[in-house]
C-alpha cells in the first residue's frame, strides 16, 4: 500500500472512462446506423489487495464491450419478418387478383354473362331476327374471351410469381454464403468468450443479414456456444457454423398442367418447407391464391359450358344442319361413352335425331339409345352411336381417327336436328351445343354457330317453330343445377367473387395484423439495443465527472508526493 | 391505423423516428384512400376493401342487368302488341261495314244486282282482312304464331289457309315470369278447325320406352324400391334407369340375398319373379316416401314366389312409336331355357288374340328319321294351326330295314310312346303288333332268327290301327326287302319322344345341344307368323348359348298370352275431303306414327295431323277457311281405328248440316225399297244419332221379314249412310224415297237435295274366276250373273267320267259351293261353255267364255279340258246406294264466315246468308276476345313497365348504398384527418428538435 497503488488506480480510472467515453462516441456516431445495436461497457472492481488484515481494492477495470441485444426478441423479430413477408406477399397477390377480375368492372366476367344472357332475351323478343341470335352468339364470344382473358391473366401473374421464386433462390444462396463465413469469422475474433470480447461490427453484420433472410424464408436460429449461429428451414439445415448449404430451383407440374417453381437444398428434390417469408407467400400465392381461383374460374367455365349446352343441345334453330362435327373428341371411338376420355361424362339415357326433308317437309324422328347402364354388354361407344345414326334413312355418320363423330345428310334437301337428349352425350360431344372446350383457357363458341347464327337452337319443337328452347337458355343464369347442389351459374360467380374478395380482405387484415405485430416487436426491440442521444449524453457527463474526479486525485497524490519530496533530509 | 404499444423500458431515437415515420405514412395512406375515394366516386377502390358491399353489389348490378333486359323486353313487345291491337282494330271496322252491307243484301227490297255488288264488297273486305292478318311489323308475321317468318294467310283457290300455329310467343317481364307477346291467327280470325280423334291407340311397352312415357306421360320418378323375398330385403337405386329395360335390368341385377329375380316386359307393363327353388314371398315396395315402385305398376305383393305382374305402364304415343305397337298387344312367351345367353322372346308378328295360346316347343330334328338330324345353322320352325302327329324312328341294324312309325291320330297323345320289338320264337316271316295304351308301349313280335321282313312288320305295325309305319330311305337306299335281325330285338328300339304336336304349336327344328339362341331366331323369324328376339332377362343376354330339345331341357317351352286388340289396317288409308278435292291417303310403308302424321300432312288436303294433347292418339284438324272438311274411310277401317273419321254412329243427329239437324216429321220419314221389291218404312223419331237410324233401317221388322234383308252402314269410302243389298235379284231397286215432305233422307244424304228419291244403286260386282289349264285353248272364265256375294267361294271342278262327246253335264251343289262338270277324255272348252249355258239351273247362275289368250295366243276354246285344273269364284260384291257425308266441318272464324257469305249472296241463298251472317257474328265476338285479350296483355305490360322501373330505382339505390361513396363524410373525414396530419407535422417537428445536449 503506497501513494503510488492509489495513483495507479487512479490511473485506470482515467483509462476506464476514457474506454467509456469512446463507446458513447461510438453509439452516438451510430445513432442512425440500420441494425446497430448500441454498446455498453462492462466495469468490474479491480481486485483486492490483502495487508495484513486488511483487503484493499484496487480500483476499476473494463471487463469488456457488450452489444445490448436481447437474442429471444431478434428471434421473435426474425419470425415477425418473415410473417410480414408471408403475408404482405399474399395480401399483394389478392389485390392483383382483384383487380384482374374486377369484379365491379364493366369488363367483367359477370358483365358479359348479364350481357349474353340478356342477348339471349332478345331471341325471345325477335325470334325471326337472324342477327338477335348472331348478337347472342356475339355476346357469348364476348363472355368466353372475358373468362379466358381473366385466366390467362391469373396464369401470367403465377407466372411472374414462379420468377420471383427463382430470383429467391439467387438471394438466399448469397445470404446464406455470408452468414456462414461471418460464423467463422465471429468464432475466430472472438475466440469463443463472447462476454469479454466481441466482435461487434461483424455481429451486426450477420444479424442484418439474418433479418433479410428471414424476409426470405422463414427460418430458425441456433445461437451456438462459441457465438456462430445456425440457420434452419423446416427441419432442413441452411448454415452449420462455417458451412452454407446452397438451394436450387426444382420445377414440378400442378393439376392445371402448369409449371411450378419450387426451392430445394441441392441434392434434395423435396421442396424446403418453408412456413413463413417471402418463399411461403410467394408459394401460397401461387397454388392457393391464384391456383385455386384458376381452379374455380376452371371449374366454372366447365360447368357454364356443359350445363349451357345440355339445355342448348336439346333445341333446335332456325334452320337445320346439313353437316356437323362434333367439337370434343374421344380418345377411344370403341370404349362406352363414359369411359371415353371426354371432360363431361354422358350418362345412361338416349337423344333423339329429327330429319326435315325440305322438299317434301316430311319430318322423321329416331331415338339414339345411349346405353351406360353398366348393365350389359352393349354400352354405347362413339362407333355404336355413328352406327345408329347412320341407320337413320338420308344419314350418314362416321368417327374420325382423332375421335370427332361427323354427321352429315345424304342429300341436300335433308336437314336435321337435334331433341330430347337425356343422357347429356349431345353436350359432352359438342354436337349441337354452343360453347366449346371445357376450361377457362380453352372455352370459345361453336364454329358452326358463329359460321351460321341461324343455327341458335331457340326451339325444340321443331326448327324454327318456337322459342321454348331460348326461354330457357335466357333464365340459365338463375336456373339452379342439380350438378352444383342447386346453385346457378350466377350464383356460382358470385361465390368466387366473394371468395376472393373475402380471401383479400382476409389476406389483408392478416398482413396488417403482421405488421402491427412486427412493429410492436421492433419498438420492443429499439428500446433495448437502439441509441438514445439523452442517454448518451448523461452517459457523458458521469464519465466526464469521474474523469475530472480522477485527475484530481492525481494532482492530489502528486501534491502529496511533492510535499513528501520537499521534505528536507 | 394501427396503434403500436409505447416499450416501457426505455425509448430510444430510433424508435421515436420510426413511430414518427410510421405515423404520418398511415396519415399519408389514409388521406389518398380518401381522395381516390372523392374522385372515383365509389367506396371501394377494390372489392375487398367492404368484401359484404362488393359481394352484394355484384349480386345488385346483376339483378340490374336483368331488370334492364326485362324493361327492354317490356318495351320492344308492347309495340308489337300495338301493332296487332291496331291491325285487329281495323278488322273490326270492316266486318262492321261488311254486316251492314250484308244486312242491305238481304230482303225484298234487294235486287240480284244488289246482292252482286255485296258479294264484290265481301270480296274485296276479305282481301283486305287477308292483308291485315298477314301484316309484317318489324320483320315479323304478327299473326301467325311463333312461326313468325312464314306468312299466316294464304289464299288459294279452295278457301284460305292458316299456314301458322297456335302457339304463343312470350318474353321475360321478370324472373321466371313471362308474358305472352302476340295473339295467333287461329284465336283471332279463326285456322283451324275442331280436332278429330284422340282414340286412345295404346302403345305396346318395350325394353326402350322412356321411364318418362310412362302413366300416360307423367312418367316414373326413378327412386329406388325395395324387393323382399320374406326374409331378406334388397333396396335397388333406379336412379340410373333411363328406359324400362334399364329399370328391368337393375332390378335383376340386385335380387334379395341368394336369390334370383326375373323381370319380364310384357306388353303392358312388368312381371317380377323369384326364382321358385328358394320359396319365400315376394313384396315389392316403395322406399321412403317415394313412389317409383307405385310409379312401376309393381308395388305389392304375391303369395309365393311370383310373377308379381305390374299395371298397364300406359306408355304414351310418340312420334317415333312404331305403327305395329298401337291398337293392341301381340301375344308373346318368353322362353327360358337352362344355362346362359339363350333366354329367348317369342312375339306374334300381329296384334290379337288369335295368337294367344300357342306352345313354342324346341324338338330335336334327329327324332323325325333314322338319319341324323339338321346341324346346327339349319334350324326351321313351323307354326301349325292343326295337330301333327308323333313319329318314332326305328333305326334297325340291318340293310333296308329302317322304319318311320307315325301315329294315326295327330296331336301329343301318342307321344313318348316307346317302341320294344321281342322275340316270339321261331315264327318264320310272321309278325304281330300291339299297343298298350296305358303304358305307352308299341311291342312288334318278331321271329327269334331274323326271318321276319320288313314288309311283315309294316304290315304288323299297320294293323295296330294307332300306328302307321312306312320305309324311312334318309339313312340307307331303303326301297324293298330287310328283315328284323335278332340285333333288333330288344327294347326302346325307338321312341315318338315329344314329336307329335297339338295344335297351334311352333315347332322349332334345333340340333339339341348345339342350336344357339341366335339360330333360333333365324328360324323363327322366318316363320311369318312369329318374330323371335333375345330375352334381357338373361343378362348380358348375346344369344351365344346352345338349346337344348324340349326332353333334354323340360322347362324350355311355353305358351303364348297377351295379344289383344287388332292390327292397324294400315294399307286402306283415309279420305278427306277438303276444299271439294278428295284426297286419298295411304299409310302403305310408313313406320312410325310420325311417318304417318308426315304422310297426313304432306297430302296437300290442307289438315294438319299432331299427337294429342294427352299423348294417347293422333288428331286431324283443317287449315283450309271457307270450305267444307270431311275425314272419312278408304275402303277399310283405318280412320276408325284412328277415330279420326268426321262421321261416325255415335254423331248426333242434330249436329248434322252444320248443326241445322235432321228434319222429322209423325208418320214416316222416308221409304226404302229393297232390289226384291220389298219396301218398308222409316220413321226417325226415336232417332238420336246415326247409329240410332242405321239401327232403325236394319232392325226393321219388314226388312227382317222374308227376303235378303237391307243393311244401313257408314260408307265404306268416305262418309254417309250406305245401303247394302245383297240380294241379286232385279224385282226391284235399291232406293230411299222420302216421304210426307220429310227432309230426313235429304239431311241424312240419302236423297239429292233436288229430287224426293235416290238416284241408281252403284251395282255390285259380279264374283268370278279364271280355270287355267295345261295345254292350248281351254282356259275359261266363269262368272256369276247376278251381282252379289252368295256366290263368292264356290269352286269349279272337272271330273273325267268318261262321259261320250254330248254327254257332258254340269251340276250346281249350293251346299258345297261347287259347280262341278262331268267330262270325258275330248272334252273341250267350247263344250264346256255350251254345257254351262244350256244347264237349266247352273246356267241360270254362272256363264262361262274363253278367255282371250291362253299361254300367249288367242283362245279359240278348242282345247281339251285339263280335269286337274280348278278355281274359286271371288269378287262378287252386293249393290249398294251410298248417301252424301251431311255432317260437313269447316274452320270456324272471318275467313269462312266470309267467303260463305260471298257465295250464299251470289246464289241468292238465303238460308246460307243468314248461316253465314251467324258464322261472322261469332267471329267477331272470337275477334273481339282476342283484342280484349291483346288490351289486357298490353295493360298488364304497362303496369309491369312501371313495376320494372321501380325495381330499378330500388336496386340503384341498395347498389349505390353499397358502392358509391358518401361525399359528405368522405369530405369531412378529409379535412379531419388533413388536420391530424398537420397537428402530427408539427409534433414531430418538435419532437425531433428535442435532445439534452440542446441543455449542456
Amino acid at each position: 500500500m503506497s501513494l503510488f497503488s492509489t495513483l495507479q488506480i487512479a490511473s485506470n480510472a482515467l483509462q476506464a472512462n476514457q474506454v467509456g467515453l469512446q463507446v458513447v462516441g461510438q453509439n452516438i456516431a451510430n445513432d442512425n446506423t440500420p441494425g446497430y445495436s448500441r454498446e455498453v461497457v462492462n466495469y468490474l472492481p479491480s481486485p483486492t489487495q490483502q495487508i495484513g488484515a486488511i483487503s484493499l481494492g484496487t480500483g476499476v477495470e473494463v471487463q469488456g464491450v457488450v452489444q445490448v441485444v436481447d437474442q429471444y426478441l431478434e428471434e421473435r423479430l426474425r419470425g415477425a419478418n418473415s410473417d410480414v413477408a408471408n403475408s404482405s406477399t399474399q395480401s399483394q397477390t389478392y389485390k392483383n387478383l382483384e383487380s384482374v377480375v374486377g369484379a365491379l368492372q364493366s369488363n367483367s366476367i359477370d358483365s358479359a354473362m348479364n350481357t349474353f344472357f340478356s342477348s339471349i332475351s332478345g331471341i325471345l323478343n325477335q325470334p325471326e331476327s337472324t342477327s338477335a341470335r348472331n348478337l347472342a352468339v356475339l355476346q357469348g364470344q364476348t363472355l368466353a374471351s372475358n373468362i379466358g382473358n381473366v385466366a390467362t391473366r391469373v396464369i401470367q401473374a403465377r407466372n411472374d410469381l414462379n420468377s420471383q421464386v427463382v430470383g429467391l433462390t439467387t438471394s438466399i444462396n448469397q445470404l446464406v454464403t455470408q452468414i456462414a463465413s461471418l460464423n467463422t469469422r465471429i468464432v475466430a475474433t472472438e475466440g469463443g468468450n463472447s462476454q469479454v470480447s466481441q466482435a461487434v461490427g461483424l455481429r451486426d453484420q450477420r444479424a442484418e443479414d439474418l433479418t433479410q433472410l428471414s424476409n426470405l424464408v422463414g427460418v430458425t436460429v441456433q445461437q451456438q456456444a462459441d457465438g456462430s449461429d445456425n440457420v434452419f428451414v423446416g427441419g432442413e439445415y441452411l448454415v452449420f457454423e462455417g458451412t452454407a448449404r446452397q438451394v436450387q430451383t426444382i420445377y414440378s407440374q400442378d393439376t392445371n398442367g402448369l409449371t411450378a417453381a419450387n426451392v430445394s437444398v441441392v441434392g434434395d428434390n423435396s421442396p424446403l418447407k418453408a412456413q413463413s417469408g417471402q418463399l411461403a407467400g410467394l408459394l401460397a400465392s401461387r397454388d392457393t391464391i391464384l391456383g385455386g381461383y384458376l381452379d374455380q374460374l376452371n371449374q366454372f367455365a366447365g360447368t357454364l359450358a356443359f350445363e349451357f349446352n345440355k339445355v342448348f343441345s336439346q333445341g333446335q334453330g332456325l334452320t337445320g344442319y346439313t353437316s356437323v362435327t362434333s367439337t370434343t373428341p374421344v380418345t377411344s371411338a370403341t370404349a362406352p361413352l363414359d369411359a371415353a376420355g371426354l371432360p363431361f361424362t354422358p350418362v345412361n339415357g338416349s337423344f333423339q335425331i329429327q330429319t326435315l326433308n325440305q322438299k317434301t317437309g316430311a319430318t322423321s324422328t329416331t331415338t339414339i339409345q345411349v346405353d351406360l347402364n353398366g348393365l350389359d354388354k352393349n354400352e354405347t361407344s362413339l362407333n355404336s352411336i355413328a352406327s345408329q345414326i347412320s341407320a337413320v334413312n338420308g344419314l350418314t355418320a362416321s368417327v374420325s381417327p382423332n375421335g370427332n363423330l361427323t354427321i352429315s345428310s345424304t342429300s341436300p334437301d335433308v336437314q336435321f336436328s337435334f331433341a330430347n337428349d337425356t343422357s347429356g352425350a349431345l353436350a359432352a360431344l359438342g354436337v349441337n351445343t354452343f360453347f366449346t372446350g371445357s376450361l377457362a383457357t380453352d372455352l370459345g363458341v361453336n364454329s358452326a354457330l358463329v359460321d351460321n347464327p341461324g343455327a341458335f337452337a331457340a326451339s325444340t319443337q321443331g326448327i324454327g317453330s318456337d322459342t321454348s328452347n331460348a326461354q330457357t337458355l335466357a333464365n340459365f343464369i338463375n336456373q339452379p343445377l342439380a350438378s352444383q347442389n342447386g346453385l346457378s351459374v350466377g350464383q356460382l360467380n358470385d361465390q368466387i367473387v366473394s371468395d376472393v374478395t373475402q380471401g383479400s380482405a382476409v389476406a389483408q387484415s392478416m398482413a396488417t395484423g403482421d405488421s402491427t405485430f412486427q412493429q410492436t416487436l421492433l419498438g420492443q426491440e429499439t428500446a433495448t439495443s437502439g441509441v438514445s442521444i439523452d442517454q448518451e449524453a448523461t452517459e457523458m457527463i458521469q464519465l466526464q465527472t469521474t474523469y475530472q474526479a480522477s485527475a484530481k486525485l492525481i494532482a492530489t497524490i502528486n501534491s502529496l508526493l511533492n510535499t513528501l519530496m520537499n521534505i528536507p533530509l | 391505423m394501427n396503434i403500436i404499444p409505447v416499450p416501457s423500458s426505455r425509448i430510444s431515437d430510433t424508435y421515436v423516428q420510426q413511430e414518427l415515420l410510421q405515423q404520418l405514412q398511415q396519415q399519408q395512406q389514409g388521406l389518398s384512400k380518401l381522395q381516390q375515394q372523392i374522385s372515383s366516386g365509389s367506396q371501394l377502390i377494390l372489392p375487398s376493401d367492404n368484401p359484404s358491399a362488393a359481394v352484394q353489389a355484384v349480386g345488385l348490378k346483376s339483378l340490374l342487368a336483368q331488370n334492364q333486359q326485362y324493361a327492354t323486353n317490356l318495351t320492344t313487345n308492347s309495340s308489337y302488341l300495338s301493332a296487332s291491337d291496331s291491325a285487329l282494330n281495323q278488322v273490326n271496322t270492316l266486318l262492321n261495314n261488311v254486316q251492314s252491307i250484308a244486312l242491305g243484301a238481304i230482303g225484298t227490297t234487294a235486287t240480284a244486282a244488289t246482292q252482286q255488288s255485296a258479294a264484290g264488297q265481301v270480296q274485296n273486305t276479305l282481301s283486305q282482312i287477308l292483308s291485315l292478318a298477314n301484316t309484317v311489323f318489324n320483320g315479323r308475321y304478327l299473326f301467325s304464331g311463333s312461326s313468325t317468318n312464314i306468312q299466316p294467310y294464304q289464299q288459294t283457290p279452295q278457301g284460305v289457309v292458316y299456314n301458322g300455329n297456335n302457339a304463343s310467343l312470350s318474353s321475360y317481364a321478370d324472373t321466371g315470369n313471362l308474358f305472352a307477346t302476340n295473339v295467333t291467327g287461329n284465336s283471332a280470325f279463326g285456322g283451324f278447325s275442331s280436332d278429330f280423334g284422340g282414340v286412345d291407340l295404346n302403345p305396346v311397352l318395350t325394353a326402350n320406352t322412356p321411364l318418362s312415357q310412362l302413366n300416360g306421360g307423367q312418367g316414373v320418378a326413378p327412386g329406388s324400391i325395395q324387393i323382399s323375398d320374406g326374409t331378406n330385403i334388397s333396396t335397388i337405386d333406379l336412379s340410373s334407369a333411363a328406359t324400362v329395360g334399364d329399370a328391368a335390368k337393375l332390378i335383376e341385377a340386385h335380387p334379395p340375398a341368394g336369390r334370383t329375380l326375373t323381370v319380364q316386359i310384357t306388353n303392358t307393363g312388368l312381371s317380377v319373379s323369384l326364382d321358385a327353388a328358394g320359396g319365400g314371398h315376394l313384396t315389392i315396395a316403395n322406399v321412403g316416401g317415394g313412389k317409383t315402385a307405385s310409379e312401376l305398376g309393381i308395388a305389392g305383393s304375391v303369395s309365393g314366389t311370383g310373377p308379381l305382374v305390374g299395371n298397364d305402364l300406359n306408355p304414351t304415343l310418340t312420334p317415333t312409336t312404331p305403327l305395329a305397337n298401337i291398337l293392341g298387344t301381340r301375344a308373346s312367351v318368353n322362353i327360358t331355357s337352362a344355362g346362359i345367353n339363350n333366354d329367348l322372346t317369342i312375339q306374334a308378328d300381329t296384334n290379337g288374340p288369335q295368337y294367344n295360346g300357342a306352345k313354342v316347343v324346341y324338338v330335336n330334328d334327329a327324332w323325325f328319321q333314322a338319319a341324323a338330324g339338321i346341324s346346327a345353322g339349319h334350324e326351321f320352325a313351323n307354326y301349325n294351326q292343326t295337330a301333327t302327329p308323333a313319329v318314332a324312328s326305328l333305326k334297325l341294324s340291318g340293310p333296308n330295314a329302317d322304319l318311320l312309325l307315325t301315329a294315326t291320330t295327330p296331336g301329343s297323345a301318342y307321344n313318348n310312346v316307346t317302341v320294344n320289338i321281342v322275340n316270339g320264337g321261331a315264327i318264320g316271316d310272321t309278325a304281330s303288333a300291339s299297343y298298350n295304351a296305358g303304358s305307352k308301349v308299341l311291342t312288334l313280335t318278331v321271329d327269334g332268327t331274323g326271318q321276319t321282313s320288313i314288309d311283315t312288320a309294316i304290315t304288323a305295325i299297320n294293323s295296330t290301327g294307332v300306328f302307321t309305319a312306312a320305309r324311312d330311305a334318309s339313312a340307307e337306299p331303303n326301297t324293298s326287302g330287310g328283315f328284323v335281325l335278332p340285333a333288333d330285338i330288344r327294347s326302346n328300339v325307338g321312341n315318338t319322344y315329344l314329336t307329335g304336336t297339338d295344335a297351334n304349336t311352333l315347332a322349332v327344328h334345333i340340333q339339341s345341344g348345339a342350336s344357339t339362341a341366335n339360330n333360333v331366331i333365324q328360324a323363327i323369324n322366318s316363320t311369318g307368323a312369329f318374330n323371335a328376339s333375345l330375352n334381357l332377362s338373361d343378362l348380358g343376354n348375346d344369344g351365344s348359348g346352345a338349346v337344348s330339345d324340349a326332353l333334354a331341357d323340360p322347362g324350355a317351352t311355353g305358351t303364348t298370352s297377351g295379344g289383344s286388340g287388332a292390327a292397324f289396317d294400315q294399307n286402306s288409308g283415309l279420305q278427306i275431303v277438303n276444299g271439294g278435292q278428295t284426297y286419298t291417303i295411304s299409310f302403305a310403308g310408313d313406320k312410325t306414327v310420325e311417318d304417318l302424321l308426315n304422310s297426313i300432312n304432306g297430302s296437300g288436303a290442307s289438315v294438319l295431323a299432331t299427337i294429342n294433347q294427352a299423348g294417347t292418339g293422333i288428331n286431324i284438324q283443317s287449315r283450309l277457311s271457307g270450305s267444307d272438311f270431311s275425314i272419312g274411310e278408304n275402303g277399310g277401317q283405318t280412320a276408325t281405328q284412328l277415330g279420326v273419321r268426321t262421321l261416325t254412329t255415335s254423331t248426333a243427329l242434330a249436329d248434322l248440316n252444320y248443326g241445322q239437324g235432321v228434319g222429322h216429321v209423325s208418320g214416316g220419314d222416308f221409304t226404302i225399297t229393297r232390289n226384291d221389291g220389298v219396301t218398308f218404312t222409316i220413321d226417325l223419331s226415336s232417332a238420336k244419332t246415326i247409329g240410332d237410324v242405321l239401327n232403325l233401317i236394319n232392325n226393321n221388322a219388314t226388312n227382317l221379314g222374308s227376303g235378303i234383308p237391307v243393311t244401313a252402314q257408314l260408307n265404306v269410302y268416305g262418309n254417309g249412310i250406305e245401303l247394302v243389298d245383297d240380294d241379286p235379284s232385279t224385282t226391284g231397286t235399291l232406293s230411299v224415297t222420302a216421304i210426307n215432305s220429310s227432309t230426313a233422307a235429304k239431311d241424312l244424304g240419302l236423297v239429292p237435295s233436288n229430287s224426293a228419291t235416290s238416284g241408281p244403286p252403284t251395282l255390285g260386282a259380279l264374283a268370278g274366276a279364271t280355270v287355267v289349264g295345261a295345254g292350248a285353248n281351254n282356259d275359261l272364265t266363269f262368272q256369276a250373273k247376278e251381282p252379289g256375294t252368295g256366290l263368292n267361294g264356290v269352286t269349279v271342278q272337272f271330273v273325267n267320267t268318261g262321259a261320250a262327246p254330248g254327254s257332258e253335264s254340269v251340276s250346281y251343289n249350293s251346299g258345297a259351293q261347287t259347280l262341278t262338270f262331268d267330262v270325258g277324255p275330248t272334252t273341250t272348252a267350247n263344250t264346256i261353255i255350251n254345257v254351262l249355258a244350256n244347264d237349266p239351273v247352273a246356267g241360270k247362275l254362272f256363264t262361262a267364255s274363253l278367255t282371250a289368250t291362253d299361254g300367249g295366243s288367242p283362245n279359240n276354246g278348242t282345247g281339251v279340258i285339263d280335269t286337274t285344273a280348278t278355281a274359286t269364284l271371288a269378287g262378287g260384291t252386293p249393290d249398294t246406294l251410298s248417301g252424301a257425308d251431311t255432317n260437313p266441318q269447316e274452320v270456324p272464324g272471318v275467313f269462312t264466315a266470309l267467303e260463305r257469305l260471298q257465295t250464299a249472296l251470289q246464289k241468292n241463298d238465303v238460308l246460307g246468308i243468314q248461316r253465314a251472317m251467324n258464322l261472322l257474328t261469332t267471329g267477331q265476338q272470337n275477334l273481339s276476345f282476342a283484342r280484349a285479350a291483346l288490351g289486357a296483355n298490353e295493360q298488364s305490360v304497362s303496369s309491369l313497365q312501371s313495376q320494372v322501373q321501380n325495381e330499378q330505382i330500388q336496386l340503384q339505390g341498395a347498389l349505390s348504398n353499397n358502392v358509391d361513396v358518401n361525399m359528405a363524410q368522405a369530405i369531412s373525414d378529409l379535412v379531419a384527418q388533413q388536420t391530424a396530419f398537420q397537428a402530427s407535422l408539427q409534433v414531430t417537428g418538435l419532437i425531433s428538435k428535442l435532445t439534452l445536449l440542446n441543455y449542456l
